[in-house]
């Protein structure tokens, strides 16, 4: 039961998002916009940086805040329609809503990394597949870190009047660890060393990931009774 | 106010002169030592004494949000206002001194580490704490009502708390480490009279907290029961 919710309230937002694509456009064309501002804003090649000094912050800088836009917009769909009542009434534990909202942001945050990463390396002249593996982990495992604590905080924000500037001011500090993990794993991947050396940052994040899914399952039934 | 709070008031009421007449007395002893009879220290020199305000400070306001932390399970838990009172009240008691904190620290640093602020662990996680907890009191100056206020920031006051030791660690992966003022082991540790000193700060500190705390629920208890005196008074005038 629990499972199968779950999986049809991560559906359900994914076949909303394929329809209507307004999260996936805007969140895809304010992430090559976070990158061509950054180019304009340090000229990386006057001052001699390359892909591999300064790749993992504008990496992360681009998704943490593209996340924040999708995190956002995964809520608000729900709050046009009063939709957010009916997900509560929903025969089946809160905890399934939560983690099915988890998985459909994870899913949805990689997505648009999918297609960011190459044309991102392509504009600043770096060879993605070099790292390919190890980079998509990293990505994968912190975006699913940052996912986990910003669904539960994005379904906090909603309910209050000024949602929009809310997330970001809750979320930011609170993700500090994990961008901090991730900057610095891709940092050492881009520079092109191997698992051994950023393992470990990946492995805390994982962690960061797992304790913020626990108290998100803990504690969304707290957030979404009214 | 129902019965029970009238005697919580009265209780604080108590509490709040005896403690008002112990900080009184300890915050003049406290700014005696301080000033006159710890010496100076041999390398920073008179900008040290500083530090008998801001370690006292920085202790108080993690006290500060480990209650809020506390009060936050218990209300979920029992669903009494009064513990979302005390976090509320610990929660800007904590945001207050981390801000004491961010100001006393650039003051010693100028003048020791020749720099107003450096991106090191400790600092930065202090600030980072600063963050969360602004937020946590944006939060419920944004809420839709009382008890919506009570039950998200709650979540947050829970989920903040459990934060603090990862961001800690992850900032210390990030940078190096905090000059270290205490050695357990002999020799370079510190004189016992500023080890008193620094003792005694800690104690007045932590009552001054106390008696602020005490004064601010009192006030939040107060502020609700005028919330629902109005309450009546506008559903009794319709």
């Amino acid at each position: 039961m629990g499972h199968s919710a779950l999986l049809t309230v991560c559906a359900k937002d994914l076949r909303q998002e394929l329809r209507t694509r307004e999260s996936f456009t805007s969140a895809f064309f304010f992430s090559l916009l976070v990158q061509v501002v950054f180019s304009f804003a340090f000229d990386f090649q006057s001052i001699g940086l390359g892909f591999e000094d300064v790749g993992g912050g504008i990496l992360w800088i681009t998704l943490t805040f593209s996340s924040i836009l999708s995190l956002q917009n995964s809520f608000l769909i729900e709050r046009e329609k009063n939709c957010l009542a009916g997900l509560v009434l929903c025969p089946c534990d809160p905890s399934a809503v939560y983690l099915g909202k988890f998985l459909a942001n994870s899913i949805f945050v990689l997505a648009v990394q999918a297609l960011i990463l190459p044309i991102s390396t392509l504009l600043f002249g770096y060879d993605l597949l070099r790292v390919l593996p190890g980079l998509a982990m990293v990505v994968v495992v912190n975006a699913a870190g940052f996912s986990a604590l910003g669904t539960l905080f994005a379904a906090i924000s909603v309910r209050t009047r000024r949602s929009e500037l809310l997330l970001p001011l809750l979320l930011l500090p609170a993700a500090t660890p994990v961008v901090i993990w991730g900057v610095k794993a891709t940092r050492l991947c881009l520079a092109g060393r191997d698992l051994g050396a950023y393992g470990y940052l990946v492995a805390l994040s994982a962690c960061f990931g797992a304790i913020f899914t626990v108290a998100g399952v803990l504690l969304f039934d707290y957030v979404m009774e009214d | 106010m129902g019965f029970r709070m009238e005697a919580l008031d009265r209780n604080l009421r108590r509490a709040e002169i005896l403690l008002f007449g112990a900080v009184g007395i300890l915050m003049i002893v406290s700014l005696y030592f301080v000033f006159k009879v710890v010496p100076s220290e041999v390398t920073m020199g008179v900008v040290q004494r500083i530090f008998y305000f801001h370690v006292p400070s920085a202790w108080v306001a993690f006290l500060g949000f480990f209650v809020v932390f506390l009060s936050s399970i218990v209300y979920l838990a029992t669903r009494r206002l009064i513990w979302d009172t005390v976090a509320h009240a610990a929660a800007e008691l904590g945001v207050l001194f981390c801000g004491i904190v961010l100001f006393t620290g650039p003051i010693w640093a100028r003048p020791v580490w020749g720099t107003w602020w450096t991106w090191e662990a400790r600092l930065t996680t202090t600030l980072v704490l600063e963050m969360v907890y602004v937020a946590y009191l944006v939060l419920r100056s944004q809420a839709e009502n009382r008890d919506q206020a009570a039950r998200l920031a709650a979540v947050v006051g829970i989920v903040g708390f459990l934060d603090v030791p990862i961001i800690y660690y992850s900032v210390q992966i990030w940078r190096g480490h905090h000059p270290i003022v205490f050695k357990s082991s002999g020799g370079q540790g510190l004189e016992p009279i500023m080890l008193k000193t620094f003792m005694l700060c800690m104690g007045t500190f932590t009552l001054f907290f106390l008696l602020l705390l005490a004064l601010r629920v009192r006030l939040g208890i107060l502020q609700d029961a005028l919330a629902e005196l109005k309450e009546h008074d506008s559903t009794a005038g319709a």
